[in-house]
């Protein structure tokens, strides 16, 4: 009997301490999991009588978790988001000085208490009378036997007006930061000016380089017909204007039938412009107001900024910026699986294009980002589509358009 | 490694030179049936209390041996790849120094080379899922083990008092992109307490500490491109800020503790109640060679319950019959970290529960034996039910499955001579599918959908699986007792076989 008593209350025991810890254990996910904010935006703008029409992307960087909401007739509206660090981009139609205009905007902030708001300022998109960014090729090509290529890239620049335009001292800059990575840099206003690490300027006095309505200019990275080196690069010989390398490692001979533009600012060794191959970048397309120009730029227009590295250290750098209202078109890239934010004012580009799937995408080489048509020109010349946002105005992967050669 | 093979050598001539003492003139074929007792295997998770190795057996044995085996998948979950093929040599040792004093030993040495795999650049992906690392492209992978275990249990009056120590260390690697290296260590400390409370009745307390550590890291060589890597968060979901990169490494770091009690009569061969809870905390760091700082991106808990009760009769003597029923829970909680990218520095701005995982398993076995002095012969049917849930928030995505199993593991074994005796052990069971759920969200690329839902589709399939393994030993005059046994194993899964074979030649003492 008394053995009995003992292994019963064993027993007792066992199954009473089982029973506390299992229901001990949490329950679901537990109180954490209802870490949600309210985020309120409100949105202002210059002269900006209405907001017709919001096209808002909220993006959670940790999660991307990309919430979309077409809003109408609203200057504010309230979110429910779960705690994360935001980017929040807004495209729309909106009334300023009494005509409905394209209008963009874009925002940041960290949702990590019940409540937060965040006023996002909407600027009229610029459209100027003057050349766009039809396409970039920046991704390059892989030889025949699978490997790198590190020249034949290009970008083709078109006359989207119904006027002659003049292509010297045309500015073409690539930015000084990456679209994959926000460094959070001080002092940093996109809305005041683009920053850059490497710029060139065709040449010309200003009328040497006519293009006529809906043609085109090619500024290679080396003008010759690289099929002679491999036949899966393209024959760029007859492009307008090239900017080959003088680093001798990569082998670019300067061909003297096309005039070289001139790299006035380059962080690189050997002064060079080498476009990121996966496609991290922005590129911008400016042209000197009046009373500025290389020497003027380059004394006046240097950008000193600093930001905390990733060991914590407060690293110094100097970069040059190129002010917004130089700026005749843009296009930012990215990468889908990369995406953080546009370097660009959302008035002069809201959005991006990019080639490949996922960084470093093996299937990028061969592609490139090219502006989608909108219709033909009188003189049955494309017409580009073009709303100073990338994302709808470029497509995404395209076939190189000078696959086969310039051919105007 | 040189080190870890240096001790490997270390401890398998230790073992061997203590298993020379071993040795006695018994019939081989009592001996064999004891040091491979069936009864004894019916109730392995009783030794998991290394104060219940004093009565393991009632003489010493070891054993040393080397084995072959190639497990050839055609139907397989992606991230576990399809099988492997390796070589395993293995000593191991029990014995009794005096009615008081036990000791006991493990070491062995694996070198497999995994079958391809992809979706998960980790080691043990079961131990820290769903906070993997992952890329579309995999590929096999060489792997070497290392393990090793000592315990040692002394009597004193009525208490019993134990201590073991068991060391695992893994070496993956790569050769071709994605080059994987991961190495792993796993440190445990097991110790129990048995008292006996009446004649042989004993109650105990158990617990296990143990440490462990996994450092991985991919490394890419081709400069024509590379695939996105991926730091998983569970169901296909990844965590975007810290996913891609260029060289990414990983560690974990695992702490857990279990303990446990037991009330037991006539050292488990009558009856016995066990039961046991642990929990560990796994954390996952993530650094890229891109950046020189390390971030902690997630945390996985598990918690644990067991029950388990066995009970033993002897009808006539030679007719042996036990029935056992287990019942496991294993819960799993994982936080992500996040980070925000709207600040000067990467600062961590939120740690939430986004993802749990719940296995309720509960096992019912019968055993019967009958013991004869020239064969033995046993079955031992069981029955199983399992429950796993899967779910994740941000985004919401789930799974669940509900399975009945059922099966038979049969012995026959036959003493052919006083030193020869042969042992054929056929198997069978099958897993039906009660019920599955799917409620997995589709993600952006359709390679990880692929995979997920091909990872469902496997999760969701009824399987059966046969197999019989044939072992023949012999005894030669002045030499120590061989064997050489053979095993094959055949799953059906999705109307494809899975086949697994295996050979291994063996000394006992």
């Amino acid at each position: 009997m008394k053995k009995r008593v003992i292994l019963l209350s064993l027993v007792a025991a066992m199954a009473t301490g089982f029973t506390v810890t299992s229901c001990s254990s949490d329950d679901d996910f537990g109180v954490t999991a209802k870490q949600t904010g309210v985020l309120t935006l409100n949105f202002t703008g210059e002269n900006i009588t209405e907001y017709t029409n919001l096209e808002v992307e909220i993006m959670e960087i940790n999660t991307k978790t990309i919430i979309k909401e077409t809003l109408k007739k609203e200057n504010a509206h309230t979110f429910e988001v779960a705690y994360g660090s935001y980017k929040i981009t807004v495209n729309g139609v909106v009334i300023a000085n009494n005509e409905e205009v394209r209008a963009a905007g874009t925002g940041q902030t960290d949702v990590t208490s019940a409540v937060k708001n965040l006023t996002i300022p909407l600027f009229v998109k610029k459209f100027h009378e003057d050349f766009i960014i039809e396409e970039v090729f920046f991704t390059g090509v892989k030889t025949s036997d699978n490997k790198n290529y590190n020249s034949s890239r290009y970008f083709k620049i078109t006359n989207n007006t119904n006027k002659i335009l003049f292509a010297d001292q045309l500015i073409i800059a690539q930015s000084e930061f990456l679209t994959t990575d926000d460094k959070n840099p001080t002092p940093y206003n996109k809305n005041l000016s683009f920053a850059v690490k490497g710029v060139m300027v065709l040449p010309g006095n200003g009328n040497q380089y006519p293009v006529q309505p809906g043609d085109f200019i090619v500024i290679a990275d080396n003008a010759i017909n690289h099929k002679q080196n491999t036949s899966t690069a393209y024959d760029l010989h007859n492009a307008d204007f090239e900017f080959p390398s003088t680093n001798p490692a990569l082998g670019q001979v300067d061909n003297p039938s096309v005039p070289n533009a001139d790299i006035i600012y380059s962080q690189t060794n050997f002064d060079m412009f080498l476009m990121h191959n996966r496609g991290f970048e922005s590129y911008v397309i400016a042209r000197f107001p009046t009373g500025e120009d290389k020497i003027t730029f380059l004394q006046k227009f240097k950008y000193d900024y600093s930001y905390q590295n990733s060991a914590g250290i407060i690293t110094p750098r100097s970069a040059y910026a190129i002010p917004n209202s130089w700026i005749i078109d843009a296009e930012n890239n990215s990468v889908p699986t990369k995406f953080i934010h546009t370097l660009t004012a959302p008035g002069i580009d809201s959005g991006w294009a990019s080639v490949g799937a996922t960084d470093n995408d093996a299937n990028r080489y061969g592609k490139s980002v090219r502006r989608k048509t909108a219709g033909t020109m009188t003189n049955g010349k494309n017409l580009y589509m073009d709303t100073n946002n990338s994302t709808n105005d470029f497509t995404k992967d395209a076939v190189p358009s000078l696959k086969d050669g310039i051919q105007h | 490694m040189l080190n870890l093979k240096h001790s490997f050598s270390l401890m398998i001539i230790a073992l061997a030179s203590l298993s020379i003492k071993a040795q006695d003139s018994i019939q081989l074929y009592q001996k064999i049936n004891n040091q491979y007792s069936i009864e004894r295997n019916f109730r392995n998770h009783f030794y998991y209390n290394p104060a219940n190795m004093s009565d393991y057996s009632s003489s010493s044995f070891s054993e040393f041996n080397v084995g072959y085996h190639n497990d050839d998948q055609k139907v397989y979950r992606q991230q576990f790849g399809a099988g492997e093929k390796g070589l395993t040599i293995n000593a191991k040792s029990f014995l009794k120094l005096n009615p008081n004093r036990t000791v006991w030993g493990n070491a062995s040495y694996q070198n497999i080379k995994k079958n391809s795999f992809r979706w998960n650049e980790n080691l043990d992906y079961e131990r820290i899922a769903p906070y993997t690392t992952a890329d579309s492209l995999g590929g096999t992978l060489n792997l070497e083990r290392y393990y090793f275990a000592g315990g040692m249990s002394q009597k004193v009056n009525k208490w019993t008092i134990a201590g073991e120590v068991s060391y695992l260390a893994q070496l993956g690697y790569r050769s071709r992109d994605p080059r994987l290296k991961s190495t792993t260590s796993d440190l445990s400390l097991n110790a129990g307490v048995n008292y006996k409370v009446f004649k042989e009745y004993e109650v105990g307390v158990f617990g296990t500490f143990n440490k462990y550590t996994q450092n991985s890291s991919l490394n890419f060589q081709s400069v024509l491109g590379k695939p996105f890597v991926y730091q998983m968060v569970g169901l296909g979901i990844s965590n975007y800020f810290f996913s891609g990169g260029v060289n990414p490494s990983q560690t974990f770091e695992e702490f857990g503790y279990k303990g446990g009690i037991q009330v037991s009569n006539q050292q488990g061969k009558d009856f016995y109640l066990r039961a046991s809870a642990g929990r560990s905390n796994n954390t996952k760091s993530h650094r890229d060679n891109g950046g020189n700082t390390t971030f902690e991106i997630s945390e996985l808990e598990n918690k644990n319950i067991e029950l388990e009760g066995a009970k033993f009769f002897t009808l006539k003597e030679n007719h042996r019959i036990g029935i056992s029923a287990n019942y496991k829970a294993i819960v799993r909680t994982g936080s992500e970290f996040g980070y925000s990218v709207n600040t000067s520095a990467t600062e961590q701005i939120f740690k939430r529960k986004s993802y749990r995982s719940e296995n309720f398993i509960s096992l019912v076995k019968v055993l019967y034996q009958h013991n004869n002095d020239n064969f033995t012969v046993s079955a031992s049917p069981f029955f199983g039910y399992e429950e796993i849930k899967e779910r994740n928030l941000y985004p919401n995505s789930g799974q669940k499955f509900e399975y009945s199993y059922f099966g038979l593991t049969a012995n026959y074994r036959q003493s052919i001579n006083s030193n020869q005796a042969i042992s054929f052990q056929p198997s069978f069971s099958k897993r039906m599918v009660n019920k599955s759920i799917n409620a997995l969200s589709l993600m952006e690329n359709q390679e990880i959908n692929d995979w997920i839902l091909h990872d469902y589709n496997f999760q969701a399939s009824d399987s059966s699986t046969f197999g019989a393994s044939l072992r023949y030993d012999i005894k030669l005059e002045k030499l120590p007792a061989f064997f050489v046994s053979a095993e094959y194993q055949s799953q059906k899964i999705q109307k494809k076989n899975n086949n697994f074979v295996g050979a291994s030649l063996g000394i006992t003492f």
